[in-house]
């Protein structure tokens, strides 16, 4: 089975294959012919084969249960397809040829054993994956730029929703989800609402609380309903699971509920292990068992973004798991008169929900008025220490719990706000815009709400406003004067050039605004519903935001797997070709902005 | 060299520097975040402050008024320099604590009213304009006599220089080349004075020359000989003022509040983030300005004595056509200097009565000063670079000011709401094309000379604007109605009354003189009057129509207070 023809040794993907490793699969490569309109690949189907096209092109279609061909992608020479497909079991597209077309069909086994001998390898295809993804659902769906598009909720494998009278007894409710081999039952009520009772809850009463199997089952219903819709991707379940404890969802479209989904059912699509680092923070009795939980985190992020998983999604999870690290941490860790009384605030970037890798502990306390406890300090200086240990490096500023100057009282935060808001050295700035983001993850959480009038008061001066927004204009965008990318010896900073003037662009219109909405994404849709901008420059914005995190999270794990310090420089030359293109005109966004900064603020 | 090749070579280089530095700033990304905000110097933001301030009706336009109207110019002297000290004391600070950067965003606010918020854009453009088109005028003589091209030639390069400088070039407001603006107009304003008062009187210092001997050794003083000549040739003294009370007093006082309507140089105050810095920066701009303003009647006084001297000849029988000084002839090509032989002599002849032959643009004073003391030619160019400089720093920032109050405050607020940003920016950019456009227009068919022009933009804002914002900050029972109404009451009689007496694009309706006038008020003092009609309007219909909403008057009571205007106690952080 030897071809007169190579697989190009130099193109990508193939060229992260060793001597050996290449020669193994040469020779379980064929070079087969496909003249035009047959296909290479039916929908649904597994391929025996993964394809590189070598002469020809190729369409990937869809055929609809009506007949009619719904065409997708065209692909050209070098282009892989079937990749897909041997390894899910099943090809998302026909693939056609467009014409008689030429191409190396690597047999599966010889693909997938590739793959598991280099990481690097099977890493391409996943990344490729969900870069193809994109493109196709930029083409589905016209004015949106590409994001990758996980399977809906919809389409999972749901739990049949089993509804039970509230008068019902608990034999009743078991037999019943015994029957239909379901987990949960729910039952409707039109005072409280709908409630929810798990059949673990079930047999807790039973065995634990000395109820009678003829007990009525009203009493352990657990409201309200924790829902997703349809339509959501499968990730909206996970991070709602995660965000609310809980292990199952009902799904509902509008006031009709189509069953439930659980842990279980969403992780046969997914190959992360979100739920256990859920379940482990659960079940965390000691300091140890949490810290064992939070330094599993960035591998979930490793995977999940090996998997093409949108960016805004994997923030929110990570948010919601960090978010609960720290208040299991807190419960654990803060002696309980005290642990109420204190609202532990995350700032800057944890606190708008955008951390996906830990770069440093902002935290801060609201302290009662006239708060009398000596050990405060020492338990904050151990707080810190421990954060430290679950991933956390501390803040080089020294925004952390463990100093004195970010644990005051009510009135003094105030006090501070209207200060730093008029203030114009960099220090009082960047305090303020940390401020700003802060978002109440313990302990008296209700402190934080009062709190949050006072930046809108601060921010009703333009004068404030004008110089707050200055700083979003102070670094250049990485554009040459042609639209190309600039970039120095160390690469493009794009955390400079990108995330920064966005994010604080849209920090500055946010407060502008009145938008209390503290995540970017958030902010860019709550300042163009309040005619701050266009409709289409808010999804440009989240969009540019989305590649500039995209692509440095790859460049940051990628760093961390060499054992570097993560930075935020993107190094150009390594991007795909797709890649530079995004950056560049998501950079072009950024200017686009800028522009409107410059114009609400009088810069 | 030539006198033209020297002023390609310095306007060339002194325009390289501007774009220099602005491209050297927008290079020069900052190290750390947040800091954009602070690290300009009071120094270096008063000289920026006194840029945006001196238009060219300073630099230009000053000078030649006083040399030709005497003592009466002062008017302009006074309005101007104490219009600032209004501004930075009175307004200023309160516009800050507001908050609010523009006029009408200021109006619109406290009076809680879009109709107040579109009157006020509006008095606000016809302001701008108004102003803009004297920097053009300005500009177009600039152009007209170093290129030695008519005045309406002048205008239209000037035009098209100031539509790429400001509109596509973005150069808004960036410190630093206000800085150089300064700069360089302030050392080509004090060269030619300091080089002249030395020939003439021996003094170093033109304020000082002004009042001293004549280095001629006659014991004369400067000012004595210029009385004489005026005497003898048919004018009242030059120290002597031939206005009266009233006008003087409205004049000044329109020049004074108009001030404070005029929104390019309200923004400035708000560019320093330190309350106690932007104390700091008003102090040194109105140093840096004192410096040209008290020159001013110096170079006056010089140009005429020489002025008088070149033509009427030393013997005063008047200079023979033929023999005539090169800037005369230089002059004449640009249609600002003639001569009608009256008498057939053949010879020059400048008087104040009816032996007069010469007409002279009083705009050239100060550009042809250098000429008619004989000084080098790099000086005279030098002088060339100082006057654009003017009219541009002004004239962008002008610009800067109409068309994001077209394009935002008009268009994106009240017209089209539905508008993108790009559409935005276009209208933007289409509107200060079109204000250049009227501008030049009013520059080549001026309905005065470029001082008065823009006498008349400062009368209109303080016909308009002034109560407004003073009722705003000091009378919390003045209402949206009230405002409303003073400003238009105020402002269609002050145009109005200008229009009756001067006729812009027609013929007056009344002769200009002040047997005509209201109380013996010119048309460049009605501001004032126009002022008073709008405080009396505003008072008189808030009382009679409902008090502001609460919120309203308590944010009025806060703005009073000085409290938290930015040097709040510190806090340790």
């Amino acid at each position: 089975m030897t071809s007169s023809v190579d697989l190009d040794h130099r193109q990508p993907p193939f060229d992260l294959l060793s001597v050996d490793q290449l020669a193994r699969l040469q020779r379980s490569t064929d070079l087969v012919y496909f003249a035009a309109g047959e296909a290479s690949l039916q929908e649904g189907s597994a391929s025996t084969a993964v394809f590189v096209i070598y002469r020809g092109r190729f369409q990937a279609l869809r055929i609809t249960s009506e007949g009619t061909r719904e065409n997708f992608s065209e692909y050209g020479p070098g282009d892989v397809i079937g990749a897909f497909s041997v390894m899910t079991g099943k090809a998302r597209y026909t693939y056609e040829a467009l014409e008689q077309s030429l191409c190396f069909a690597i047999d599966a086994a010889a693909f997938l054993k590739a793959q598991k001998d280099n990481p690097a390898f099977a890493a391409w295809f996943l990344e490729g994956l969900s870069a193809k993804r994109q493109m196709l659902a930029a083409q589905d769906r016209p004015g949106e730029l590409a994001q990758a598009m996980l399977t809906r909720v919809g389409d999972a494998q749901l739990a049949p929703a089993l509804f039970l009278n509230k008068d019902s007894t608990l034999r009743e409710a078991r037999l019943e989800m015994k029957r239909l081999g379901v987990s949960c039952a729910l039952v409707p009520d039109t005072q409280l609402g709908p409630g929810i009772l798990t059949r673990t809850d079930l047999l807790d009463a039973l065995a634990l609380d000395d109820r009678s199997p003829n007990d009525p089952i009203a009493p352990l219903l657990r409201r309200p309903l924790v829902g997703v819709r349809p339509q959501e991707v499968l990730f909206q379940a996970l991070v709602s699971m995660t965000e609310h404890h809980v292990e199952r969802v009902v799904v509902q479209d509008g006031a009709q509920i189509l069953g439930t989904i659980g842990m279980a059912e969403v992780l046969s699509h997914y190959s992360s292990h979100s739920h256990l680092i859920g379940l482990q923070l659960a079940r965390a009795s000691r300091v140890e068992d949490v810290r064992a939980a939070a330094l599993r985190i960035p591998d979930l992020v490793r995977s999940l973004h090996a998997q093409g998983a949108r960016i805004s999604f994997l923030t929110e999870l990570v948010s919601a798991l960090n978010g609960r690290v720290l208040a299991r941490l807190w419960e654990l860790m803060v002696p309980a008169p005290w642990r109420d009384q204190i609202c532990l605030l995350v700032l800057g970037s944890e606190g708008r929900r955008e951390q996906i890798l830990k770069t440093d502990q902002d935290n801060a306390l609201i302290l009662p008025e006239g708060l009398d406890w000596p050990e405060l300090n020492d338990t904050m200086i151990d707080f810190g220490n421990e954060l430290q240990a679950c991933g956390w490096p501390p803040c080089p500023g020294g925004v952390m719990v463990r100093n004195p100057h970010w644990r005051h009282d009510l009135s003094h935060w105030r006090t501070s706000i209207a200060h730093w808001s008029r203030s114009s050295d960099p220090q009082a700035l960047l305090d303020f815009a940390i401020t700003v983001d802060a978002r109440p993850v313990a302990g008296h959480l209700d402190f934080f709400e009062s709190l949050r009038a006072t930046f809108f008061d601060a921010a009703r001066n333009d004068v404030v406003l004008h110089h707050f927004a200055a700083a979003a204009l102070a670094f250049h965008t990485p554009l040459t004067l042609f639209g190309n990318l600039k970039a120095g010896d160390q690469g493009t900073d794009i955390k400079r050039g990108g995330v920064f003037p966005l994010v604080h662009g849209l920090r500055t219109l946010a407060l502008r605004h009145g938008v209390p909405d503290r995540n970017s994404f958030r902010r860019a849709e709550g300042v163009a519903a309040a005619g701050g901008m266009s409709e289409q420059l808010a999804r440009d914005v989240q969009q540019a935001l989305s590649v500039f995190l995209r692509l440095r999270l790859s460049q940051q794990l990628e760093t961390a797997r060499q054992g570097q310090t993560p930075d935020n420089f993107l190094r150009i030359a390594q991007l795909r070709r797709l890649d530079r293109e995004l950056l560049r005109d998501a950079l072009g966004v950024v200017d686009s902005f800028k522009s409107l900064l410059r114009r609400t603020f009088h810069l | 060299m030539s006198v033209q090749a020297w002023t390609y070579l310095i306007v060339g280089a002194s325009f390289a520097l501007y774009i220099g530095i602005a491209l050297w700033t927008r290079v020069a990304s900052t190290k750390d975040f947040y800091v954009a905000g602070g690290g300009v110097h009071p120094v270096a933001n008063g000289m920026a402050t006194a840029a945006d301030w001196m238009s060219a009706a300073s630099f230009i336009s000053m000078a030649g008024l006083i040399s030709f109207m005497g003592y009466d110019g002062s008017v302009y002297l006074l309005g101007w320099t104490g219009g600032y000290v209004l501004l930075a004391l009175l307004l200023a600070p309160y516009l800050r604590k507001f908050g609010k950067f523009t006029v009408p965003d200021f109006v619109g606010d406290r009076y809680f009213s879009d109709t107040a918020r579109l009157v006020a854009v509006v008095c606000a453009l016809f302001v701008s304009f108004t102003y803009v088109a004297g920097q053009m005028r300005g500009v177009g003589i600039v152009f007209s006599r170093f290129l030695e091209v008519d005045i309406t030639t002048g205008v239209i390069i000037g035009m098209a220089i100031v539509f790429f400088y400001a509109v596509l070039g973005g150069m808004k407001g960036i410190t630093y080349t206000q800085v150089a603006q300064y700069c360089v107009l302030i050392f080509a304003y004090m060269v030619p004075a300091i080089f002249i008062s030395m020939l003439l009187t021996g003094h170093v210092l033109p304020q000082s020359g002004m009042g001293g001997v004549l280095a001629d050794g006659s014991g004369t003083y400067l000012l004595d000989k210029l009385d004489g000549l005026n005497v003898a040739l048919g004018l009242a003294p030059y120290t002597d003022g031939s206005k009266g009370m009233a006008d003087v007093f409205c004049i000044t006082l329109a020049l004074m509040v108009g001030t404070a309507g005029l929104p390019h140089v309200i923004v400035r105050f708000f560019t320093v983030p330190k309350v106690r810095d932007a104390r700091k920066s008003a102090g040194w701009a109105l140093l840096f300005i004192a410096i040209l303003y008290t020159t001013a009647p110096a170079v006056a006084t010089f140009a005429r004595v020489n002025m008088i001297d070149t033509i009427n000849g030393p013997d005063s029988v008047g200079t023979l056509y033929e023999e005539a000084p090169t800037w005369v002839a230089n002059w004449e090509k640009t249609g600002l200097i003639k001569w009608e032989d009256k008498n057939g002599d053949g010879r020059m002849f400048y008087a104040g009565d009816a032996r007069n032959e010469m007409t002279i643009d009083r705009d050239i004073m100060v550009l042809a000063n250098p000429e008619i003391a004989n000084l080098p030619a790099w000086v005279i160019a030098l002088i060339a670079a100082g006057g654009l400089a003017a009219a541009l720093s002004t004239a962008a920032g002008l610009l800067l000011v109409i068309s994001s109050a077209i394009s935002h405050d008009l268009l994106k607020k009240v017209v089209m709401p539905s508008i993108s940003e790009k559409q935005e920016l276009l209208f933007a950019r289409i509107a200060a094309a079109v204000a250049i456009g009227i501008a030049g227009l009013l520059g080549i068919y001026p309905p005065g000379f470029v001082a008065e022009v823009v006498a008349f933009a400062f009368g209109l804002a303080a016909a308009s604007f002034f109560p407004a914002i003073l009722l705003g900050i000091f009378d919390k029972r003045t209402n949206a109605h009230g405002a409303v109404s003073g400003m238009i009451a105020g402002m269609v009689f002050t145009i109005g009354y200008i229009l009756y007496f001067k006729g812009i694009f027609m013929t007056p309706m009344a002769a200009n003189v002040k047997e005509n006038w209201l109380f013996g008020v010119s048309p460049e003092g009605i501001g004032s009057i126009g002022m008073l009609i709008n405080f009396a309007v505003a008072i008189v219909v808030s009382r009679l129509t409902p008090p502001p909403p609460q919120h309203v008057q308590d944010l009025v009571e806060s703005i009073r207070i000085p409290r938290g205007a930015g040097s709040a106690s510190h806090i340790a952080h």
